[in-house]
């Protein structure tokens, strides 16, 4: 009997070759019975220890767990992957520091290192990504670290509101589901258009309204459960994501004059935030934990590409971004390389990463959950404008909700430039713009 | 008389049927929910998220308890009317097999057709009393929580599904959100909201158990040279 954790085949593999597994398989249907989660690398400083923690939940048709035959496979950069083979077990880790140490190489500031995980069982088997081309993450050699002030929590920043309504029914007012023990579901989303219009995605009411100067001027009926998303295309194509019970989700484009276009199945697994980019529209799903194309809209990829582990920007570029412990690493992969590479170090624990945006000169802006524990825990979102190795300001937002939902569908960057903010209270749900800059 | 006889004997017969199929306020959890349930003597983590994991995907149902296996709502847009799914604290009570007396010690488990929702709500565990087979966590970081603690507030509870992290930080977890949304792994960020305490229920049975390492089990790490 081997034991877990054991090693059980390591070796030269190709990325698919070994299990037979081809790029365009259909994606695991809901509820099978084995998954895979892990924590994605997304963006390593040359030289470090590159570890990947893999969960490989494994469970028979009798709902007993079973052991599961983990497969990790990465190459550096395009050369021949290298794969083993380990049981499952609590607190697994793949170490992929030699792959991430080859990479950078002939005075190359960055490259990448491609990977995937797979896994057998009893449940059956699983793959990340489950077809296409392996997931990558990259390497840069340097990734200057800034620190970032602490600020006091009570110091938040007070916007400006834009859009203010009260809970209830009809054009002037914003829907709320407050049934018995359920978590208090408002407004789900929000976007801004060119002309400072706001979409709100209000789920009880069951539509997509257009809001200017605080007023409803158009509503698309749209039925979609709470925890919907909604991106705006610089088109005025907005695109709505929703999510089904039984795993799937979707997209629906509604266009420019309000229609509400064909739904677009958009995949399998737990949908994140949604973003356009010009026409087209991609996913963050996890646990792949890369962004998905919407087939259906006007995507551009690579041929094999089925996600990409950067958030898209216009002119094929990526943003790279990921939380741990206390640090923030952003970058920007433009033509497969890595450019603009900062880590932001904070003094505090930090939480979802909100929202993170290039800006003109090369820099980010960054809104950051940070929380402190103990006898007087706080909380709020931290906004941080970075210019290279330079803090350009920072200040607190609020993070106070009434209503449940996600940070990442909480805040907007308008196309003004403005920085604006979706709040809950008991009394309904206000949108505030802030400016960007000042303090430090 | 006997077309009459005959009219009357169906109409008759025809009211009797519809008396005897009247549902009498049947409800789906009464209709479907006949599962068992046994003390058992111990429980291991892994083996509670896989309970845990027959759940993702059905409803919602305040004070519920009940749930099949068929990856679907079977009381959609029907809340609180005896309809499947757990809500969060049921969820909780029976992932982590707690005793249906209020403060009962040891575990008991039960089968996912039995409709039981037990003594404890969201927060029960957020305000967890000396007594209880669950106990606040002093810290809510990484290092003092692990898969299948909980994260409570006054109003929600739902347990970490996996110690991997998603590279826009917060944590999977499992839970049975609302009558829209069901029984879901979604990724949250309640790790960081002041509103919410960390919770561990009490003795569990390590995963290794029963040939764990001395000094407990360490992570494995495996070097792709």
């Amino acid at each position: 009997m081997i034991a877990a954790g054991a090693v059980v085949a390591t070796g030269v593999a190709t990325f698919w070759g070994v299990t037979g597994a081809q790029a365009g398989q259909p994606a695991p249907t809901p509820g099978d019975r084995l998954q895979i989660f892990y924590t994605a690398p997304v963006l390593a400083r040359s030289g470090e220890r590159v570890l990947v923690p893999v969960d490989a939940m494994c469970s028979t048709v009798r709902g007993t767990p079973c052991r599961a035959l983990v497969t990790m496979r990465a190459a550096d950069g395009l050369g021949p992957a290298r794969a083993t083979s380990v049981w499952a077990s609590p607190g697994l880790r793949f170490d992929l520091s030699a792959a991430a140490s080859q990479v950078v190489t002939d005075g190359a500031a960055s490259s990448f290192v491609r990977f995937s995980i797979e896994a057998r069982g009893a449940g059956g088997r699983a793959s990340l990504p489950p077809a296409g081309s392996p997931l990558r993450f990259y390497v840069a050699r340097s990734i200057p670290p800034v620190s970032v002030a602490s600020l006091p929590f009570a110091h938040v920043r007070r916007g400006r509101t834009v859009l203010s309504l009260p809970w209830g029914s009809g054009p002037a007012r914003a829907g709320i589901a407050l049934g018995g023990g359920d978590l208090p579901a408002g407004p789900s989303s929000f976007d801004v258009d060119r002309s400072g219009r706001i979409f709100l995605l209000d789920t009880k009411q069951s539509r997509l309204g257009v809001f200017a100067a605080g007023r409803l001027v158009r509503s698309t009926p749209l039925p979609v459960a709470p925890r919907s998303d909604v991106a705006l295309s610089p088109d005025g194509t907005a695109f709505v994501l929703a999510r089904a019970l039984d795993g799937r989700f979707d997209v629906t484009p509604v266009g420019p004059s309000g229609d509400a276009q064909s739904v677009l199945a958009a995949g399998v697994g737990i949908p994140g935030a949604i973003r356009a980019v010009g026409g087209s529209a991609y996913v963050h799903v996890f646990p792949l934990d890369a962004w998905l194309p919407v087939a259906g809209t006007q995507v551009r990829v690579d041929p094999g590409d089925a996600s990409v582990v950067g958030e898209p920007l216009p002119g094929g570029r990526q943003l790279l971004s990921v939380v741990r412990g206390r640090r923030v690493r952003l970058g920007t992969v433009d033509d497969g390389r890595v450019r603009d590479a900062v880590e932001l170090v904070f003094g505090r624990a930090l939480g979802e990463l909100a929202l993170a945006a290039p800006d003109r000169s090369g820099g980010y802006l960054a809104i950051v959950h940070v929380w402190r524990d103990g006898p007087r825990p706080a909380d709020a979102f931290q906004a941080v404008q970075v210019d290279g190795r330079r803090i350009v300001s920072t200040f607190l937002l609020p993070s106070r909700a009434y209503t449940s939902g996600s940070p990442q569908t909480a805040f907007r960057i308008g196309p003004d430039g403005g920085l604006y903010q979706m709040l809950t209270s008991a009394d309904g749900v206000r949108v505030v713009r802030y400016r960007i800059g000042g303090e430090r | 008389m006997k077309h009459r006889l005959l009219t009357i004997g169906i109409v008759g017969i025809a009211l009797i049927g519809v008396a005897w199929a009247r549902p009498s306020f049947a409800t789906w959890s009464s209709t479907h929910c006949h599962g068992g349930s046994h003390l058992v003597s111990a429980l291991k983590r892994v083996d509670a998220r896989d309970y845990a994991s027959v759940a993702v995907h059905e409803g919602y149902e305040w004070g519920g308890g009940c749930w099949n296996n068929d990856n679907r709502d079977d009381t959609p847009g029907a809340p609180d009317s005896g309809g499947e799914g757990p809500d969060c604290s049921g969820l909780v009570f029976k992932t982590w097999e707690l005793r249906p007396e209020y403060g009962g010690e040891g575990f008991r488990w039960y089968a996912n057709l039995t409709d039981v929702h037990g003594p404890y709500s969201a927060a029960s565990f957020h305000s967890a009393t000396p007594g209880l087979p669950f106990r606040d966590l002093a810290a809510k970081s990484r290092y003092a929580t692990t898969y299948m603690d909980a994260f409570a507030s006054l109003g929600h509870v739902g347990m970490i599904w996996s110690n991997a992290i998603p590279s826009q930080g917060g944590d999977y977890i499992v839970e049975a959100y609302n009558d829209a949304n069901g029984t879901q792994v979604n990724v949250e960020d309640y790790r960081a909201d002041t509103a919410y305490r960390a919770v561990r229920r009490k003795d569990w049975t390590p995963d290794c158990a029963p040939r764990c390492p001395v000094g407990g089990l360490v992570p494995r790490t495996v070097v792709l040279g």
